[in-house]
């Protein structure tokens, strides 16, 4: 009940999140006769000071017998958004407002021997465009937004000390990126699940893990309200079952044959494997997994079924020696076996990848060496797929385009040294891989002029003053791409380069009361050079910020986002002396992305920010959030209530 | 299914293999950087804990880390335990073991490939996002974000919660 006042109090004002001095949900053990759901610490209570009771804005837990407690909690995120512009070709997917919900809810009871979690996630997107679009939605000519309502998510966990199940949606990531992986990349991102079973089994010796469901992706599209089907919907047939029908995918009496079932997720890519991995003696950890994928789209849809079996295994030791981190880890992907020697038989093929990283450590001086070798490493439908199921390691910074993974050998090297007493850290990375760009590619195939080589060098300091709030960080580097080929008359060997430069200033302003002030810039950005056939464009592109943030409360942020790629649309303030003299997207796009965004923080991680102006496509980090964000112009506001 | 794995199957599902018990948020384990398997709530002398998700390409992560690593050193004997739970991925998951040894983090530092218990606790998967929890796995308090001066006011709360020296 004081939870719910306290609440309520908030509600009110925020305010009251720090002046509420009311009972709640305190952390200190209080001695009781009843079976407690959970132990008290072992070590005798030390001397229990009344501690202050600061404001929870959590649901009060439940006692719901036996022991077991519930904890019932809500996250919802509310966005109101107005997309006027998002400079693509299409026309139909602009000027639109939307309101879109995600709602979380779960709750976890713990027993004495167990914890049993639930969770669920509610999307829904209502659109209202702003004016006639412009298509037929009869003809299909319109761009798919439109309101929806599902259940994204259902997952029941129970987890004991020495095994796990888990029903419904769960991520997986099996060898380092090499085996399986399906997870969360970023909530605007690959944003995605399978839909099943899970087991896992925890024991000191082996831990195990088995898998089997479908993929199941966010199919809201953050980027542009979109909705995006789940990998392989609508199935056209699996192993198990060629007919549609029998497989439970006749989309004719689904409930939304576009996008597929809204309570649940049937008919996309089946996926099932394993994984187990033991500490041997010495140390040495080791691991085997094998995947299993169906796929729901398949190239000879009607014909045959689709699929690929996947075997992998890797082998890792930390501190051999007290310095050196090693792994390395191997998989083979078998396409199609079933095609050997039939007209599909080009469709039937295996790959591999290999992947090492070795970390030597020599004070407070790192080294880190890691190496690639993927040869038609595909574990998707195709390379264009929304979910890959690998990520296979590609040695680029995470900010870093990577222009081909799964045909590439190379390496890269990376030195760190920190003098923490002084709180500087220099480091310096280059790497260098041949990649070709596409399946059925070897990158060294020279003649057919497939093949390319990568470089990226790069340095930087990171400096964060000692009992300060002070940190600098610069770095700088150069990128180059060219094909591996003789260069062709008139176009030479470049494909790509650019240099590139980063900063990042924390700069505490001062104290007032509990409030501190500080003020943050940021700012990134890269001359390039890219070269396609008959054609080469110079342009730059970087981001700059200023933030000036009141903790624990407020920040403000103003963007500045420049692209010289394309002429600016007329009207408009113009870097270049090119004109623009077509469309927006193909051939226009501004130069400038001002905007300026404002957050308010309510309490716990409950907060309000509200976006307006322009903003390039990438990943940004401002003020203490980082997110990936898509090319955008309009308003944002982001509403989020946690309880 | 034979006597011996059906005792088998009964001690993993009762977990009664050792005197460890299920607590709430705590009840998690990953794995550390030495490849051992941690279980905070294994941890049975800390009164209070703070999990902490970050990543290597996060700097408002690292300037929280740093921030709370001092604090760490203050708090730890009053009974807080810190856990640093790397959500990175395998792009930059060989980055996290030399990042932590030229930062000397005090604290253990947990690796979440998976993401599975960041989206327990914030289905969101912002980042740096911390909770706070009590010895029995109860939520006390969550933070999303970085802003300078944060940790002042996390340090705060918990000299509230803490119990005197």
């Amino acid at each position: 009940m004081a939870g719910v006042v306290a609440l309520l109090l908030v509600m009110a004002s925020p305010d009251a999140a720090r002046q509420y001095d009311g009972p709640l949900e305190v952390a200190a053990p209080e001695p009781t006769s009843q079976p407690r759901p959970a132990p008290i610490p072992a070590e005798p209570p030390r001397d229990e000071a009344p501690a202050r009771t600061p404001f929870n804005p959590r649901i009060p837990s439940i006692d719901v017998g036996r022991g077991a407690v519930m904890q019932p909690w809500v996250r919802n995120t509310l966005y109101t958004e107005w997309y006027r512009e998002n400079y693509n070709t299409e026309d139909s997917d602009d000027d639109f407002v939307s309101l879109v919900n995600r709602l979380n809810f779960g709750q976890t009871t713990r027993t004495r021997r167990a914890s049993i979690g639930t969770q669920f996630r509610v999307d829904s997107q209502n659109i209202w465009f702003t004016e006639d679009r412009g298509c037929s939605e009869a003809d299909g000519t319109c761009v798919p937004v439109q309101s929806d309502a599902r259940l994204e998510r259902a997952t029941v966990r129970v987890d004991t000390q020495h095994l796990g199940a888990t029903a419904g949606d769960f991520n997986v990531n099996m060898g380092r990126g090499l085996g399986l992986s399906v997870r969360k990349i970023d909530e605007i991102g690959v944003d995605a699940t399978i839909k099943g079973g899970r087991v896992d089994l925890k024991t000191t010796p082996v831990r195990a893990t088995a898998i089997a469901g479908f993929a199941n992706r966010q199919n809201s599209d953050f980027a542009t309200r979109q909705l995006i089907p789940d990998p392989g919907y609508p199935a056209q047939s699996y192993t198990f079952s060629q007919d549609a029908n029998d497989a439970g995918c006749n989309v004719d009496d689904a409930l939304d044959p576009d996008t597929g079932n809204p309570l649940w997720t049937v008919c996309s890519d089946f996926v099932a494997g394993g994984r187990i991995e033991s500490t041997l003696p010495g140390r040495i950890d080791a691991g085997l997994n094998y995947v299993y994928l169906d796929f729901g789209d398949e190239i000879t849809a009607g014909v045959v079924d689709e699929y690929l079996h996947q075997f992998g295994a890797d082998v890792g030791r930390a501190r051999v020696a007290g310095v050196w981190d090693t792994f390395v880890g191997g998989s083979v992907v078998m396409r199609n076996p079933n095609l050997a020697g039939t007209e599909f038989a080009a469709q039937g093929y295996n790959g591999y990848g290999l992947y090492t990283s070795n970390t030597f450590y020599a004070g407070t001086t790192t080294v880190l060496v890691e190496a690639k070798h993927y040869r038609d490493y595909l574990m998707a439908v195709g390379q264009n797929a929304l979910l890959q199921y690998t990520e296979n390691p590609t040695l680029e910074r995470e900010d870093q385009q990577v222009p081909g993974n799964l045909g590439a050998t190379g390496g890269r090297l990376r030195v760190d040294h920190t003098w923490r007493a002084r709180g500087l850290t220099v480091f310096g990375n280059t790497l260098a891989y041949a990649y070709a760009q596409n399946e059925r590619q070897d990158p060294f195939q020279l003649h057919d002029s497939e093949g390319l080589i990568a470089t990226h060098n790069f340095a930087g300091i990171i400096y964060r003053k000692p009992e300060s709030d002070f940190v600098a960080q610069v770095s700088a580097g150069y990128r180059h791409e060219r094909w591996l080929r003789e260069p062709v008359e008139g176009e030479g060997t470049l494909r790509r380069r650019f240099p590139h430069a980063e900063f990042y200033f924390t700069i505490p302003l001062g104290r007032t009361r509990d409030l501190v002030h500080a003020l943050a810039l940021r700012g990134e950005g890269r001359w390039e050079n890219f070269v396609t056939v008959g054609n080469r464009e110079d342009f730059f592109r970087g981001l700059f910020t200023v933030g000036y943030s009141v903790s624990p409360w407020f920040s403000l942020t103003y963007l500045q986002g420049f692209d010289t790629e394309l002429p600016t649309p007329r009207g408009e303030p113009s870097l270049t002396e090119e004109e623009c003299s077509g469309g927006l997207g193909s051939t226009c796009r501004p130069h400038l992305w001002p905007g300026v965004q404002a957050q308010v923080n309510l309490w716990g991680s409950s907060f309000l920010r509200v976006f307006a102006g322009r903003q390039v496509g990438g990943r940004v980090c401002v003020n203490g959030s980082c997110r990936t964000l898509p090319d955008f112009e309009g308003v944002r506001s982001e509403f989020v209530l946690s309880f | 299914m034979n006597g011996r794995a059906s005792l088998l199957l009964a001690a993993l599902l009762c977990g009664c293999a050792t005197s460890g018990t299920a607590r709430s948020g705590l009840d998690f384990s990953l794995p550390d950087l030495r490849g051992s398997i941690v279980t905070p709530a294994a941890q049975s002398s800390a009164r209070v804990f703070v999990v902490a998700f970050w990543a290597t390409w996060c700097q408002p992560c690292q300037q929280e880390l740093a921030k709370m690593n001092a604090m760490y050193a203050d708090l730890k004997p009053r009974g807080l335990e810190v856990y640093a739970v790397s959500i990175d991925g395998p792009d930059t998951a060989a980055q996290v073991g030399p990042w932590v040894e030229r930062e000397g983090y005090a604290f253990p530092v947990l690796l979440d490939r998976e993401t599975q218990v960041l989206t327990r606790f914030n289905p969101r998967g912002d980042l740096p996002y911390y909770v706070v929890m009590d010895a029995t796995g109860k939520v006390l308090r969550e933070h999303q974000g970085y802003m300078t001066g944060d940790m002042d006011d996390l340090a705060s709360f918990l000299d509230g919660v803490l119990p005197t020296e």
